[in-house]
């Protein structure tokens, strides 16, 4: 059977700007992604995202929606959480502080976590960060359009960083996502060039194959069928509606 | 020795916007050579053996050619480079085969 790969990191200029966004889509469907997770705005409409869907419809790739929350204290993440879990398929917190790190990895509402600041200091990913994502089924989410940009000191210090990182991931077996991370069609990668620059901060070829294959799509359906109607509880779900049903 | 060949098409930002001309070979070459070096330095690119074997500027096709022990490094590097002649650029890998012909029947194909 072929394997499904997802790119649940797609960061399109606007949504106001449908052409921008539509050309991003049709480009991951070109390269082979079936998958594909957008960023959207926390207050986004109903009605764009149903025209999102439509786009990725068209295209032949199943969208995922997503939304990025950067919280400038735990208190303020914890509110976000609340507003918006039921709103979004993936939800990831872009950790800016220790505080906001610690609080996103035992939080079993957030679904990624992501670190932006190619800086040593500006990333909390260590092992008691991961010991407590390992509990909250939080995955750790690698972006590539950075190693892309980068260039010369910068991009060395982030494959240090990264390789840390992606070791402590496996000791404390932390789900670990690779994305694009991309804004425009040419930061884009096919899935077997994505498992060659993970080469580059030590990944294995199976691990890098599940980032982007298993790992995300697991997250996805997990969270799907807890947005479904039919969800009751964790382990708990309507199996059947209807007259045919005793009344207790 | 075994070798690799690699078929590779360019993307380039929309042609309207940067208003440049056609890639050479030498801006194709120089911009994976360079990736090359930036990432594995002279001793890996001396273990690759890499050479650009074709280029078709009309299609936006080239041909890599590289030791089959170094197929991995060179993946890599062709996948990181981001820009040619001061153009954005994505090379997005076709095929690899082990010779010319069978990988020249499947971009016919």
């Amino acid at each position: 059977m072929k394997r499904v790969y997802a790119d649940l990191h797609l960061k399109p200029p606007s949504i106001d700007d449908p052409e921008a966004t539509k050309a991003l889509i049709r480009e991951a469907a070109r390269l082979g992604y079936s998958l594909i997770g957008v960023t959207l705005p926390k207050d986004v409409k109903a009605e764009e995202v149903e025209k999102l869907k439509e786009t990725c419809k068209s295209e032949g790739v199943d969208l995922a929606t997503r939304v990025d929350l950067s919280p400038k204290n735990s208190r303020d993440l914890l509110e976000e959480l609340r507003r918006v879990r039921r709103r979004f398929e993936i939800v990831a917190v872009e950790c800016g502080n220790k505080q906001i790190a610690r609080q996103a990895a035992k939080d079993r509402r957030v679904d990624i976590l992501s670190f932006k600041s190619p800086e040593p200091r500006g990333r909390f990913f260590d092992a008691a960060e991961a010991e407590l994502a390992s509990g909250a089924l939080s995955a750790l989410e690698i972006d590539l359009a950075p190693l892309l940009v980068l260039s010369g000191f910068l991009r060395v210090r982030l494959l240090s960083i990264l390789r840390r990182e992606v070791f402590l991931a496996g000791k404390f077996g932390v789900p670990v996502v690779l994305s694009s991370g991309a804004s425009e069609r040419l930061l884009l990668r096919k899935p077997r060039e994505c498992i060659a620059l993970a080469r580059l901060f030590d990944m294995d070829f199976e691990a890098a194959k599940s980032a982007l294959s298993e790992t995300p799509l697991s997250i996805v359906e997990r969270n799907r069928k807890k947005l479904s109607p039919n969800y009751v509880a964790p382990g708990v779900y309507v199996v059947r509606r209807g007259g045919d049903c005793p009344d207790t | 020795m075994r070798r690799r060949y690699i078929a590779v098409k360019i993307e380039l930002e929309d042609d309207e916007l940067s208003g440049c001309g056609k890639l050479s070979k030498g801006d194709v070459w120089g911009a994976v050579w360079r990736r090359f070096l930036q990432l594995y330095g002279e001793y890996g690119a001396s273990q690759a053996d890499l050479s650009l074997v074709e280029y078709n500027p009309d299609e936006n096709y080239a041909v890599f050619r590289c030791s089959h022990k170094a197929l991995e490094t060179v993946r890599t590097a062709i996948s990181a480079v981001t820009e040619v002649r001061g153009r954005k650029a994505a090379f997005h890998i076709i095929y690899v085969s082990g010779t010319l012909k069978a990988l020249r029947k499947r971009i016919e194909k």
